[in-house]
C-alpha cells in the first residue's frame, strides 16, 4: 500500500512579488538623487538690516540675470542683524567662492549721487560679484554698501594715511592733473597709530603713473594764499570742491622712483604746497651742539653743505639736555637737524639714508664739521653749515641719546678773533728788518743799472743820428729785393727751373735707351754692324686665348 | 780688289733695304672741356707721373702667350708716355671736376693738393685684353700729409685685332682711371 508523503523542501525562495517594491525603491532613490543633483546650492547671507528683503520675492542677480531667490529671512540670535537663506540656481555653484561679494541694491541718495532708482518700482535685489578664491563657501556676510570698484578691475590698490581726515570720503575721486583716474574705496581711522587710513584704487592704465616718488595730496576745498603777488585762490574741480578728492603727482626735480606693488603705503599730504616744501620722504636725524648763542636759529632753519641746502633744523633739544642733567653746566646746546638725501640729488629711499650716514661718518674723520652762520644780517636769522675743515684734527661721532652727533667748530666773531691772533703772531715772526735792508740794497743796485742803461741809450741814439746809419736800411732793402728776384728765377715755377727739369728728364730717358743698347751690345756685339733681322711685331688678337 | 767691291755691294744692299713703316699713336683725351676759373683758391694739380720701366719707351707693349712681354717696333706712341699721360689726365680730370688742372711737374706755391700717379702696367694681354694697373696718391701741400692712397686695376677686351684696337682699349682704361681719381678729390 502506498502512502502519500508530503515532500518538504528546506530551501527558502524569495517571492517574485518582492520585485515590485524593490523597483519602486530604486525609482524613489533615483528621484531623490535627481532632485538633489538638479537643485542649486543654498547659502546664508548676513546683513545688518532686512530693509528691502522679502521672503520668496527678493531676487539674487548677477549681471541683471536672476540666479536665485531669498527663501527665508530670520533675525540673528544676538539681534545684531538678519540672516537670509538663499536658494541659488545650479549654475551659480561655481560662482560661490571665498571672496564672492553680495550687497543689497536699493535706492540710495548720497553726496556722490543717486543710485538704484530702478528698485523703486521693481523692488530691491541682491547683487552678486563672483570672486576668484577657493570654492565651496556657503555662508557669507553681505556688504552694506556696494563695492566702489569691482574685485577683478585692473589697476592698483594703494593705502594712504594722514594725520587728519579732511573732507575725503568713500567714493571720492582720485585725480592726476585734474583727470579722473581712480577713487577712494574706504576710509578708516586707526586708533593705534592715531591716523586716518584710506584705501584708494587707481584704474589701469593710470596705475603705471605711480612709483615710489609719487606724492598724494588732498585737493578738497579751496586754498587761499596771500603773498606779495596778491591773493591766490586754488581749487580743484567742482566735483572735488563739493565732495573732496585726492590728487597725485611727482614733485619736480625728484628722481624717478621704482614701481610699487598693490597695497603700497603713501602719506596723504594736506596740500601740494606742503609737498613742494618737503618733497622727500626719507631723511635722517643728527645732533649738532654749539657753545655759541643760538639766537636766530629757529625750527625749519636751513642746514647747508657749502651753501647747498641739505636739510633743516628740527628743534633745539633743551628738554633732553635738562633730562640728561646737563642743565646749568655750561655745556653746549644740542640742536636736532634733519638731513634729506634727496636734497643731495640722491635717490629718495632708505638706502640713500644709509649712504648719507656713512658719508658723514667718514667725513668727520677728514674734517667734516658743522658751524653756525648768520643767514640774514638784517633779521639775525642763523643757519647751520656743514663743511670740511681739513686743518681740524680727526674726530669720532658721538651719541646724544639716540642721535648721532656731528662735531662743530666755532665761527663768527670768536673764530675771527682766533684768526686775527694767528695772523698777528705770524706777522710778528716775519724777519721784517732783514727784508727791508735787502730791499734797500736792491734798490741801490737798480739805480746804478738805470744810470748805465741811460748811457747806453744815449750812445745808440748818437749812432742812429749818423747819416751813414740812416742810409743803411735803404741799402739793406734794395739788397733783399735783388736777392728775392734772384731766388724767384730759381723757383720751381721759373722757366729756368722748368727747362732744367725737362732737360734732366730727356737726359734720363736717353740714358735709359742707351742702357738698353749697351745691354744688347753686350749680348751680341756684332749687332752694331750686322743688325739682326727684326722679328715682325706680334699683332694683338681680340679675344684670343 | 774684288773682295772690297763685294763688301761694298753687300753694305750698300743692306743700307738700301726697305725700312718697315712705323705707325705712331697720339695719346690724347677726347673729353671736351671749357672751364674758366678766376682767383681759384683750392688749386689742385698733377704732380709726378711715373710709368713702369718696361713701358717707358715709345713701343706699345704686348704680352705673348708664353708670358713674355714684347715691345712693338713698328707700333709706337707718338711721344713719351709720361708727357702724354700728363696731358691726358689733365684734360680728363678737368672735364670730371669742371675746373682747370695744373700740370707743373713739381707743383706750385699756390697748390693745395697734388696728385701723383704711378702706372705699373699698361699693355695688351695674351687673352686679347688691355690691362692697366696704377696707383695714385693725393697730397695736402700745406700740411705735408697724404690725404689718400688708391690703387686701380682693370682690363678691357679689345674690340678687334691690331694695335689700333689696343690703343683704343688703353684710352678706355686711362679714362676709367681718371674718373676714379676724380672721385677721390
Amino acid at each position: 500500500m502506498n502512502e502519500l508523503n508530503p515532500s518538504v523542501s528546506n530551501s527558502r525562495r524569495l517571492s517574485v512579488i518582492w520585485i515590485i517594491p524593490l523597483v519602486a525603491a530604486l525609482i524613489g532613490l533615483y528621484m531623490i538623487i535627481h532632485t538633489l543633483m538638479s537643485e542649486g546650492p543654498t547659502i546664508t547671507l548676513d546683513f545688518s538690516t532686512a530693509e528691502g528683503l522679502v521672503k520668496g520675492k527678493t531676487k539674487i542677480r548677477l549681471l541683471n540675470v536672476d540666479i536665485g531667490v531669498v527663501e527665508n529671512v530670520v533675525l540673528k540670535p544676538d539681534m545684531t542683524g538678519v540672516t537670509t537663506t538663499i536658494k541659488l540656481d545650479p549654475q551659480a555653484r561655481p560662482l560661490l567662492r571665498e571672496d564672492t561679494l553680495f550687497w543689497v541694491v536699493r535706492a540710495r541718495v548720497s553726496a556722490s549721487g543717486i543710485s538704484g532708482l530702478e528698485t523703486l518700482l521693481g523692488g530691491s535685489y541682491i547683487e552678486m560679484a563672483p570672486g576668484d578664491g577657493q570654492l565651496g563657501k556657503r555662508a557669507f556676510v553681505g556688504l552694506e554698501e556696494p563695492p566702489v570698484t569691482p574685485a577683478d578691475a585692473p589697476g592698483l590698490r594703494l593705502r594712504l594715511y594722514s594725520d587728519r581726515a579732511g573732507s575725503i570720503s568713500t567714493g571720492d575721486v582720485v585725480l592726476y592733473r585734474g583727470y579722473h583716474v581712480g577713487r577712494v574705496e574706504s576710509t578708516r581711522f586707526d586708533t593705534q597709530q592715531r591716523r586716518v587710513n584710506y584705501e584708494v584704487f587707481i584704474d589701469a592704465p593710470f596705475h603705471e603713473l605711480i612709483d615710489s616718488s609719487t606724492r598724494f595730496w588732498d585737493t578738497s576745498g579751496i586754498s587761499f594764499k596771500a603773498s606779495a603777488d596778491g591773493i591766490e585762490v586754488d581749487t580743484g574741480s567742482l566735483n572735488t570742491l563739493l565732495l573732496g578728492g585726492v590728487s597725485f603727482g611727482s614733485p619736480p626735480d625728484l628722481p624717478t622712483g621704482v614701481p610699487v606693488k598693490s597695497d603700497h603705503e603713501f602719506q596723504l599730504y594736506k596740500s601740494q604746497d606742503e609737498i613742494l616744501k618737503n618733497p622727500y620722504r626719507y631723511g635722517t636725524y643728527f645732533v649738532v651742539s654749539f657753545q655759541q648763542s643760538l639766537r636766530g636759529l629757529t625750527t625749519g632753519a636751513p642746514v647747508e653743505y657749502r651753501g647747498i641746502r641739505i636739510g633743516r633744523v628740527e628743534r633745539i633739544l633743551l628738554k633732553e639736555t635738562m633730562e640728561q642733567g646737563m642743565g646749568g653746566t655750561g655745556s653746549p646746546i644740542p640742536v636736532l637737524i634733519y638731513l634729506e638725501p634727496g636734497l643731495l640729488a640722491l635717490q629718495d629711499n632708505p638706502q640713500s639714508v644709509t649712504a648719507l650716514r656713512k658719508t658723514i661718518r667718514t667725513g668727520v674723520t677728514k674734517g667734516l664739521r658743522a658751524t653756525l652762520h648768520a643767514g640774514n644780517l638784517l633779521t639775525g636769522q642763523q643757519l647751520i653749515n656743514i663743511s670740511f675743515f681739513p686743518e681740524e684734527p680727526p674726530a669720532e661721532l658721538e651719541k646724544f641719546g639716540q642721535y648721532t652727533v656731528i662735531p662743530t667748530i666755532e665761527t663768527g666773531v670768536a673764530r675771527l678773533e682766533e684768526q686775527v691772533n694767528e695772523f698777528l703772531e705770524t706777522l710778528n715772526s716775519l724777519p721784517l728788518k732783514t727784508t727791508v735792508d735787502g730791499a734797500n740794497s736792491l734798490i741801490a743796485s737798480a739805480d746804478k743799472t738805470v744810470i748805465s742803461l741811460n748811457t747806453a741809450i744815449r750812445s745808440v741814439n748818437s749812432l742812429l743820428d749818423n747819416d751813414d746809419a740812416k742810409a743803411l736800411p735803404k741799402e739793406l732793402i734794395e739788397t733783399l729785393q735783388e736777392l728775392r728776384n734772384t731766388l724767384n728765377g730759381l723757383s720751381s715755377e721759373s722757366s729756368m727751373y722748368q727747362n732744367l727739369d725737362s732737360s734732366l728728364d730727356t737726359l734720363d730717358s736717353t740714358l735709359n735707351n742707351l742702357d738698353a743698347l749697351l745691354r744688347k751690345l753686350s749680348v751680341q756685339p756684332s749687332s752694331l754692324i750686322f743688325p739682326a733681322e727684326p722679328e715682325p711685331d706680334l699683332i694683338p688678337q681680340a679675344g684670343s686665348k | 780688289m774684288r773682295q772690297l767691291i763685294l763688301l761694298a755691294v753687300v753694305l750698300i744692299a743692306s743700307c738700301s733695304a726697305t725700312t718697315p713703316s712705323t705707325q705712331q699713336y697720339l695719346l690724347r683725351s677726347d673729353a671736351a672741356i671749357q672751364n674758366t676759373v678766376q682767383g681759384e683758391s683750392d688749386v689742385i694739380g698733377i704732380g709726378i707721373i711715373k710709368v713702369a720701366h718696361y713701358i717707358d719707351n715709345l713701343g706699345l707693349a704686348l704680352e705673348t702667350p708664353d708670358g713674355a712681354v714684347r715691345i712693338a717696333r713698328d707700333y709706337q706712341w707718338a711721344e713719351p708716355l709720361e708727357d702724354s699721360l700728363r696731358v691726358f689726365f689733365s684734360r680728363e680730370l678737368s672735364a670730371e671736376t669742371g675746373r682747370p688742372m695744373r700740370t707743373q711737374r713739381n707743383g706750385g706755391i699756390d697748390w693745395k693738393k697734388r696728385i701723383d700717379i704711378r702706372i705699373d702696367e699698361l699693355h695688351g694681354t695674351a687673352k686679347g685684353e688691355a690691362q692697366l694697373v696704377a696707383y695714385w696718391a693725393i697730397f695736402d701741400i700745406d700740411q705735408q700729409i697724404i690725404i689718400s692712397e688708391n690703387e686701380f686695376s682693370q682690363t678691357v677686351a679689345l674690340d678687334s685685332d691690331g694695335y689700333t684696337a689696343l690703343v683704343v682699349a688703353h684710352k678706355k682704361l686711362l679714362r676709367a682711371l681718371s674718373s676714379a681719381i676724380a672721385k677721390t678729390l
